[in-house]
This record gives C-alpha cells, sequence and structure tokens, in this order.
C-alpha cells in the first residue's frame, strides 16, 4: 500500500481486501498482552463479569504455604552447601483482580503470579537471582548459580558487603479482612461498583464520578533466611481510585480547557477486604470528593500573571511533593549513590552534613507509619524486620533515613551520637518477589496541626496568590527541584478565589519551598495519595501511601506554560 | 501443521542446565518451529495462532568500583491465540526440559477455568471474521539485529569488561589532583538477546531475533558539586568502546568542577545527541493518530471544526529533517512484523519538514482508509554534516547541553516539556567554550524546537540507560515494561535558537 498524504483521495478497501493487505488486530490487540494491560484499563485475563463463581476459581489453585515454606527451606540449604555465608529468599504467590466501571461498562481482569528472589552473600559480595519456577529442583540450580556468580564478583569487589544482624523472626501472619475479595463473585464486585456511578444522579452538572477502579491485591509470601528466619504472610490489599471530573462553567473557553480532572485515592481505609466496599467508607469518601470538587467549577478561567506568588498547596499537591521530592531523597541507596546512573542521587547528601540540621520549617514533621490499612502492610518487611513507626523529619530537621541491612552502617555515627542503637526501620520492600528489595516505606504521613487551619482559612492568609489543588511534578534527578504543571490553579486576592488559571506552572526548590513552609493544614485538609517510586535495576516501580495537610508556602516561582511559535 | 516425527526438544534440556557450549540464550528459528510444533499438538482448543517470545537480559551496574547489582533473566513465555478470541499464556520455565514437563506446563495452564467464548464472538468457520483464516504465508522485510558478539558478551562481559572498566575506573580516580574533591564512579552494562516466533496454523509464520547492549557511565564529586556521563548503545557488543565511554564521562564530571550561575533566559542552545534524543524519545506518541485526534499531540489542528483535523501534508519543523522508522535501519532496526507477526515496514512519518503518516490503530485505519500501523518501534532523525565544534565555532553566545534529566511532557497541544540539565553545561562566547554553569531548569517543546533550528548534526544512536518507567517511549511489545532495552532513538546534535532556560536548579 503506497504512502498518502491524505486519506481524501483514497477509496476505501473493502473489509476482505483491506485484511488480506494488512496487519490485524487479533482478541488482545495490537500490543501484547501484557504491554496492554499495562496501559489501559483493560484486565490481563478477561473476567466475565456475570459470573456467579468466585473470581478466585478464574485462576490455579494458590500454592500451599507450608509448600512455600518447604521449597525456601530446599533453597537456603542449597545455598549454604554450595558456600553462601548469608542467603535469604523470599517465595510469593500473588493475584490481582482489578474491578474497573465507567462509561456504562464493567470489567474486570484478573492477574497471577509466582516466583521467587533468591540473595546470597559469599566472601563480601551479594548476588541476587530471581525466577517464576519455584520447583525444589529450579531452586537448588538457582541457588548453585547465585553462589557461583557471589564467588565470582567477590574476586573483583573491593568493598565487602556486610549484613546487619537482625533478630530471627518466624510465625504467620494474615492481614485482617472479613470477606475474602477473591472469594466473591464477579457478578457481586460488579454490581458493588456500579453502586459508584449512581452518585452522579445527585450532581447534576459540571461534576461527575467518570470512573471506579478497584484493584484487589492477595499474595502468600514467605521470608526464610540462613539465620533461622522463616516467615509466612497473607498479605492483602486494595488500592480503589475515583476518576472525578469537572467542567468549568465558563463557556469563553473551549471544552479541553474547561475540564479539571481530578483522581482521588481513598487511603487509608479501615479495612482491606470487600466488606470495604460495601460499607458507606468508600461510597462517603467519593460523595466528598465530588462535593468538594463542585464550587470550584465555578471559576472564571484566565491565563495568569507570572512572577513569584503565594503558595498554598492543597493535600494531594503537598502530598505528591514531600512523596516524589523528600522520600526518594532519604532512601539511603540513593544517598549513598547506588541509584546513580540509574534513577539519581539525593539532595539530602552526605549523612554526616544533613542530620539534625534544621533544613526546613519547624512546622514540618514527616513519620513513617507502620500501621494502618495502606498499600502494602505486612507484618515483617522483605528482610524479616518489623515496620516501626517513627518520625524521618522531625521539626524541619532529617532524623532518619530509610535504610536496608546492607547500607544502615553508614548511619552508626548518627546513632550513636543519639545514644542509640542502631536499628532498621522495616522499610525493606519488594513489590515482586522476583526483584531485590529496597527501602521504601510503605506509608507515610506529613503531619496535620490538630484544630489548624481549614483550605480556605491558608487561602485567606494570602495578598497575591495561588492555590494549587491538583497538577503532577516533574522532579530533577536528586529532588532537589522541580516543576509543578497545575491542572488546577487558581489565583487569590486578597484572600479571596477570583479565578482559574490556565497553561502555568510553579517552578521550585525543594529546600526553598519546605524551609518557606508558613501554616500546616488541620486534619480537615487532610489527603492520601498512591505515590510510585522507581528504583533498582531492573527499574520497578512500587506504590507507597503519603498523607498530608494542605501547606501554605511563602512563595514560589509561577511560569507560563504557553509557548511562542517563531 | 502437524508431523508425524517428534520434534527435538533436547535444547530445553541444556537451557535448564547451561551449556557452555551454547553462544546464544534464546531459541534458534529451528527450536521455535520444534517448540511450536511441540506445542501445538499438546494444546487443546481450536488454536489458530501460537506466539513463541523469549527475552535473556544480564544487567550488571557498580557502583564506587563494588559490584552491587546483577541481574540475570530468562523469560520464555508461549501464548496460544483460539478461533474464539481466547488466549492461553504459558510460562517455560527452567523445569521444563521435554516434551513431558512441556505437555505439564501446558495442561496446568488450561486447568485454569477461563472465561466461556462471549456471546459477541463471531462464528469461527465465517469468512469475514477477522481472527480466521487471513494467515497466509506473508513476505517480511529481511533484517539482521543479531550479533553473535553481543550473545558472546552475556557470559564473557562481567569477567573481561567490567573488570577492565573497574580498573580503569579505579585509576582515574587515583589521578585526581590532590586537593580536589574526588570522583564517585558508577556504571551500568546490560546485554539482551530476544527471539520471537509467530505461527499461525494457516501457514503465516513470522520470525525475529535480536541483540541490544548499552553501556552507561557517570562520574560526580564526592562533594556533589560536579558531574558527567557518557553512554552508547548498539545492537553489536564489539561496536561499544568501554574505556572511551568511562573517559568521556570522567572527564565531562571534571569539566563541570566550579560551575557558575548563568542568568535563566533563552538561549542558542547547542544540544548534544543525548540531549536530543531526551526529548525525542518522548515523541514516539505524537505519531498516534488517536492521541492527534484527541489533541494530545501538535500533530493535531485544534480549531478544526470536528476537533480532529491532522496536520499531515503540512510542513510541522525544519525542512532539514526527516524522521523514520525502518526495521532494516543499521542502527534502529527492529523486528519487521506486528507482535502478531503481521508484516510491518518502514515509516517514513516526517519528510523534508513534511508530517506524511501517522500510526493508525486497526480501528482507525478502517475508518480512514489507511493500513494499520504500529507506534514507532525506533526513530532515526536525519542530519546534516555540522560536528558540535563547529557549532560552538559558529555561536556568539550560547549554551551547550550535554544532557537532561528527567523530562514530562507538560502541555500536551504543543508538546512542551519540561526537566533540567545534567552531567555538562557550559557557557559558549565567542566561538568557545567559556566555563562550566550550573544547571538549569527548561520548558520547551521540539515541536517547536524543530522550527528554530541554526545547525544539524551527524545522528548516532544514544544511549538511556536504565531509566523509570514514566519515561518510556512506548508502550508496543512487551520488551519495555521495566524500562530496558529502550527502543533505538538516532539522532543528531543541534543548534537552535532561542531554547528557553525558564529557571536554575539546584541539582547537579
Amino acid at each position: 500500500m503506497t504512502k498518502s498524504s491524505s486519506s481524501a483521495g483514497l477509496a476505501r478497501p473493502s473489509r476482505r481486501a483491506f485484511l488480506t493487505q494488512s496487519s490485524l488486530a487479533l482478541a488482545g490487540g495490537l500490543w501484547s498482552r501484557r504491554a496492554f494491560a499495562a496501559t489501559t484499563r483493560q484486565p490481563v485475563v478477561a473476567i466475565p463479569m456475570r459470573a456467579t463463581r468466585a473470581v478466585s476459581s478464574f485462576a490455579p489453585p494458590l500454592i500451599a504455604p507450608g509448600t512455600l515454606r518447604a521449597l525456601a527451606r530446599t533453597a537456603i540449604e542449597a545455598a549454604t552447601k554450595a558456600g553462601a555465608h548469608y542467603a535469604d529468599i523470599r517465595l510469593g504467590d500473588r493475584r490481582e483482580f482489578r474491578c474497573v466501571g465507567g462509561e456504562g461498562t464493567i470489567q474486570g481482569g484478573l492477574d497471577f503470579t509466582y516466583g521467587y528472589g533468591l540473595r546470597v552473600e559469599v566472601d563480601g559480595a551479594t548476588a541476587f537471582i530471581g525466577g517464576t519456577d519455584p520447583t525444589p529442583e529450579g531452586l537448588v540450580l538457582a541457588a548453585q548459580s547465585a553462589v557461583a556468580t557471589a564467588r565470582g564478583l567477590a574476586k573483583i569487589t573491593s568493598t565487602p558487603v556486610t549484613y546487619t544482624p537482625v533478630p530471627v523472626v518466624t510465625g504467620e501472619w494474615r492481614a485482617p479482612i472479613e470477606i475474602d475479595p477473591f472469594a466473591v463473585s464477579p457478578d457481586d464486585h460488579a454490581y458493588a461498583i456500579a453502586g459508584f456511578p449512581r452518585l452522579n444522579e445527585s450532581f447534576r452538572g459540571p461534576v461527575s464520578l467518570d470512573w471506579v477502579d478497584v484493584k484487589w491485591s492477595a499474595e502468600t509470601r514467605v521470608f526464610a533466611s540462613s539465620e533461622g528466619s522463616l516467615v509466612t504472610q497473607h498479605l492483602a490489599g486494595v488500592l480503589p481510585e475515583f476518576t472525578i471530573g469537572g467542567v468549568s462553567q465558563d463557556p469563553a473557553f473551549s471544552m479541553h480547557e474547561r475540564q479539571l480532572p481530578q483522581k482521588t485515592t481513598v487511603l487509608p481505609l479501615s479495612t482491606v477486604g470487600f466488606e470495604q466496599i460495601l460499607g458507606i467508607e468508600m461510597r462517603e469518601r467519593a460523595e466528598r470528593a465530588m462535593q468538594d470538587l463542585l464550587p470550584w467549577t465555578q471559576y472564571r478561567l484566565a491565563y495568569g500573571d507570572v512572577g513569584r506568588k503565594e503558595l498554598v498547596l492543597d493535600s494531594p499537591v503537598s502530598a505528591a511533593v514531600i512523596g516524589q521530592m523528600g522520600i526518594p531523597a532519604l532512601a539511603l541507596d540513593r544517598v549513598l549513590g547506588e541509584e546513580q546512573d540509574v534513577t539519581g542521587t539525593s539532595f539530602l547528601a552526605p549523612p554526616d552534613e544533613i542530620l539534625g540540621q534544621p533544613l526546613f520549617a519547624p512546622s514540618l514533621n514527616v513519620s513513617i507509619a507502620a500501621g494502618g490499612t495502606h498499600y502494602g502492610r505486612a507484618r515483617w518487611d522483605d528482610d524479616g524486620v518489623v515496620p516501626q513507626s517513627r518520625r524521618v523529619i522531625e521539626r524541619g530537621a532529617v532524623v532518619n533515613y530509610f535504610a536496608t541491612r546492607t547500607n544502615i552502617q553508614a548511619l552508626d555515627g548518627w546513632y550513636a551520637k543519639r545514644n542509640l542503637p542502631l536499628q532498621l526501620l522495616g522499610v525493606s520492600r519488594t513489590p515482586d518477589v522476583g526483584d531485590a528489595p529496597r527501602p521504601i516505606p510503605g506509608a507515610c504521613v506529613v503531619e496535620s496541626v490538630p484544630n489548624g487551619p481549614s483550605l480556605t482559612e491558608l487561602a485567606a492568609s494570602m495578598t497575591d496568590g495561588v492555590i494549587v489543588r491538583d497538577g503532577y511534578i516533574n522532579v530533577d534527578q536528586q529532588g532537589a527541584g522541580g516543576a509543578i504543571i497545575g491542572a488546577m490553579m487558581f489565583e487569590v486576592k486578597k484572600g479571596v478565589i477570583t479565578r482559574r488559571l490556565l497553561n502555568m506552572q510553579l517552578e521550585f526548590s525543594t529546600k526553598q519551598m519546605l524551609k518557606g513552609i508558613l501554616a500546616v493544614g488541620g486534619p480537615s485538609t487532610e489527603n492520601t495519595i498512591t505515590n510510585w517510586l522507581a528504583g533498582g535495576v531492573p527499574v520497578k516501580t512500587m506504590p507507597q501511601a503519603v498523607t498530608a495537610p494542605a501547606l501554605r508556602i511563602r512563595d514560589a516561582n509561577l511560569t507560563s506554560n504557553a509557548l511562542r511559535a517563531s | 501443521m502437524t508431523t508425524s516425527r517428534t520434534p527435538d526438544l533436547s535444547f530445553l534440556a541444556r537451557r535448564a542446565d547451561g551449556d557452555p557450549t551454547r553462544t546464544r540464550r534464546v531459541l534458534t528459528h529451528d527450536e521455535a518451529l520444534a517448540l511450536a510444533e511441540s506445542a501445538l499438538q499438546i494444546v487443546t482448543g481450536p488454536v489458530k495462532c501460537m506466539i513463541i517470545s523469549q527475552r535473556a537480559t544480564a544487567v550488571t551496574k557498580i557502583v564506587n568500583n563494588n559490584y552491587i547489582r546483577c541481574s540475570d533473566r530468562d523469560e520464555l513465555e508461549l501464548e496460544f491465540n483460539t478461533k474464539l478470541g481466547s488466549t492461553l499464556d504459558v510460562t517455560i520455565g527452567t523445569n521444563v526440559r521435554d516434551a513431558a514437563t512441556l505437555r505439564q506446563a501446558i495442561r496446568n495452564a488450561e486447568i485454569q477455568k477461563t472465561p466461556p467464548p462471549r456471546s459477541e464472538d463471531r462464528d469461527p468457520d465465517d469468512p469475514d471474521d477477522p481472527r480466521v483464516v487471513w494467515a497466509k504465508p506473508k513476505q517480511y522485510v529481511p533484517t539482521s539485529l543479531w550479533h553473535d558478539s553481543t550473545a558472546r558478551a552475556m557470559a564473557t562481559m562481567r569477567g573481561e569488561t567490567l573488570a577492565n572498566m573497574a580498573t580503569q575506573m579505579r585509576a582515574l580516580r587515583d589521578k585526581q589532583p590532590a586537593g580536589t574533591s574526588p570522583l564517585t564512579m558508577a556504571a551500568t552494562v546490560a546485554v539482551c538477546e530476544r527471539a520471537r516466533l509467530c505461527h499461525y496454523t494457516d501457514g503465516m509464520s513470522a520470525w525475529g531475533d535480536a541483540t541490544d547492549s548499552e553501556i552507561t557511565v557517570s562520574a560526580r564529586t564526592f562533594d556533589g558539586k560536579a558531574s558527567g556521563w557518557s553512554g552508547q548503545a548498539h545492537r553489536d557488543w564489539d561496536q561499544l568502546q568501554p574505556d572511551r565511554i568511562v573517559r568521556e564521562a570522567v572527564d565531562m564530571a571534571n569539566r563541570t568542577r566550579g560551575a557558575m550561575r548563568l542568568e535563566p533566559g533563552r538561549y542558542t542552545a547547542i544540544l548534544g545527541p543525548a540531549a536530543v534524543g531526551q526529548l525525542v524519545r518522548l515523541m514516539f506518541w505524537w505519531f498516534d493518530v488517536e492521541a492527534n485526534r484527541g489533541m494530545l499531540s501538535p500533530f493535531g489542528l485544534e480549531n478544526s471544526p470536528d476537533g480532529k483535523q491532522l496536520r499531515l501534508g503540512q510542513r510541522v519543523v525544519d525542512e532539514r529533517l526527516t524522521i523514520w522508522s525502518d526495521p532494516n535501519d543499521g542502527m534502529g532496526g527492529f523486528f519487521p512484523f506486528f507482535p502478531d507477526g503481521w508484516p510491518s515496514g518502514k515509516m517514513l512519518w516526517i519528510e523534508n519538514g513534511v508530517l506524511r503518516t501517522l500510526a493508525y490503530n486497526e480501528s482507525a485505519a478502517l475508518s480512514m482508509g489507511r493500513l494499520p500501523s504500529l507506534l514507532p518501534q525506533s526513530i532515526h532523525v536525519s542530519g546534516g554534516t555540522t560536528t558540535i565544534e563547529e557549532m560552538i565555532s559558529r555561536c556568539e553566545r550560547g549554551v551547550y547541553v550535554h544532557r537532561f534529566g528527567h523530562i514530562n511532557t507538560a502541555e500536551q497541544h504543543y508538546g512542551g516539556m519540561v526537566g533540567s540539565t545534567r552531567d555538562g553545561c557550559f557557557l559558549v562566547k565567542n566561538g568557545k567554550i567559556s566555563h562550566p554553569i550550573t544547571n538549569f531548569r527548561f520548558f520547551e517543546s521540539p515541536f517547536l524546537m524543530f522550527n528554530r533550528l541554526m545547525a544539524v548534526g551527524v545522528p548516532e544512536r544514544v544511549a538511556f540507560g536504565f531509566i523509570r518507567p514514566n519515561q518510556m517511549t512506548s508502550h508496543i511489545g512487551d520488551d519495555e515494561l521495566d524500562g530496558w532495552p529502550n527502543l533505538p532513538v538516532i539522532v543528531p546534535p543541534m543548534m537552535v535558537r532561542d531554547f528557553n532556560f525558564s529557571s536554575l536548579s539546584d541539582a547537579v
């Protein structure tokens, strides 16, 4: 078929002729199955949503925990027999069920994976091997291969790796849920999801709940080490997302410019079982999000003035700033340069010069939360360490980093100075057992101020400023600064919100912004987002829940996105 | 396609046990056909197509002369597509060693209760059913994507290349002048083999195998005030020059010591190929006709009556630029077929600045009278002959940018992108490099920038290293989900007028 610069003069071929000459979209599409699932709302294994048998019946039976434990022991024994000084393994049997409703349709998809990740240390060198074939023979071969690799690397590695001792742990833990979502039928899932778009009936006009996307996960994960640890965890999680759209009521602009897309994640929840979606908590949060958006549709639109502006970051944005700038910068592997040439380094380095210094506003306190129902909650982390709830930024000073067993020794001096024993925070995690764990906590909280100001009260303090309600962040390689590209920015003049601004972005330095926090919002301004953090080789992303209140910032540089052609 | 002979599956056992005499890890064409033959005899159901895909990678990362991460993968997957629209996926692990274990693996996958056919599924005997019968043998563009040198490197690179690189890095680090902040260095070396067979019961059979390799090195001063980077990517391992890459990264880091601030603003910019490549790699989606019709790309016309008019046939960039994707491109080739095996060929996206075609998915192709086409599987931007040194010599006042950091699309109508510079930013004055400058944030659009060209250099394939998944160029195929290998991007260095360096960046 020859090229054509225009379709106007080209006669449409018959379907039969067309199909003989062209490529087809077969069932599953032009994309591979995995890629398709990754980029669209389409499921990996399509599930008929009218089916009345359990979701789990569409997947192979779960591997019995006893079998996983036996496999773990086999692997550890093989590794130590081959010469490993230390070995640990994570085996996982995981399934995810995703249910998406919107535009009059409900679709469901099921994904199930199983595999392992085996780590060994020989003569100060570490090797990690991941696989999807957890059979005894496969694990023995993997262990022997890993040990051989580590032995070879030890000959050319100049600085040996050491594993900080941790308590040996044994036991079994199950995430508390009342109703297993995988024991529920797709039909019941569909019925529950279908209830959410009905909220639109009470919101005629410019706000609508466009999509509901709920992803349930369940995994049996076993961790074992040559030190004697052996734990089994039955993990559960739910990631519900609502896409709520609004349209500004300003007819002078195109529909595209008038749209206000807003995605809301409703973590933390009181529970992660199916009872969550049957209860009213999720509905109330969705309804609250829609009510919250409604008044913001009434502002006129305008292209704003550039310059330094006072700033209020609404909670999804403040959570994103902390989550994308501050949290990665506290990962010790980045601080020590292990992510150099991959995701980047850290502006919070070196630790000796950062720890304890008043870098940020004294009103900034950031903690990691061990409890709660956030995405990825577990009794033990992926190094067998119990997660701790701790402040990592206290009164504006960094007081801790996220470390693993192999790098926490870098904080030795700091802990000694505070007369504390070196302690891991239990933040070593991996979303896929086939990848090595990284120090990323499952949940972080920017502490709000009890009885603190509301969003409106924070805005009222501005003479010439901007409220940023939503947007995404471009981050530099160190987390030192970035730009907030604002999907929802509103101008404030003398404490009054005047207009919604189009095509604007805020450029900032992280230190300056967080040093310039003038006020922290109260609990009424809090929101939680899912923050996706990347790292490791191969690069993988890991979800994390970040809760934050609204923040009043001294100022930042507001610039225009509008480009001139020349 | 059943035959009376039993296919030889002994390669599966050799794969499981590791065969020291074998230079390649992925299946050969004959082995893939034997596996397909065996598998089709085992699987139940009216299978019309079977896809075998295998990817083997070996990635090593060293930091400060320590091997901190080795990641080896060997993923072999079978995908059966039936006439009723259902799909069966089977992962072939290393416990599959012969016909018996292959049978067990396929049976295990079949045990899952796949959903019953949907009521709207067509009659499999319907001759107009697109899932049936049109898969007759096809012609494919010949390609040469496989290099034995790269396959060999998978086994040897840790012991040889990386060991030499570590020694070289140590030596360069020790040579730093006393009193200066020492250097820390990191390198990532990655090698990949891929194979894909799309085999139809009606006779169409598409086969491709490919190798790819990449080396990147970054160097930073211990005080965190200077940094440098270099990288190279090629399907042929023998074309990579590790010692040059290490030297360039170290040299750049040393040259950026003592960086001074420069007022942000619009300057003439001389962009190295790595910098141009980082902008171009976010353009892959621009060629999606659906993105353009949805006003998510600069190639759509915003104010057209139905909102869907395209800029086809219009000059969209400088006439010196031609952009294409060619399976047989010596620098940026790819499998000459869609993931499902239907042939695809060279696509001329932009010719002498004029937008010639876009990528049409099946429904858009049917409705617009076009052939379906993949999104770009590589991007090759034509160049000129001006060297970077010549560009510098012609520049009265400007900025040389070696590379950018993380880039995001900020504005879809014009393709506006934001990010920051890194690893080498210099003030150019009166035809010479004057001194290093601190990094900038920028806001610029390649769509507009390509209309402000002052000079264009010789294209080369650029390296990206391991990058965050949200910076991937495309979601086509099943290899890009973890960010590597990157789809080939072949671009020239460019000199552009009025590049928007919007503010200073604290990052190094």
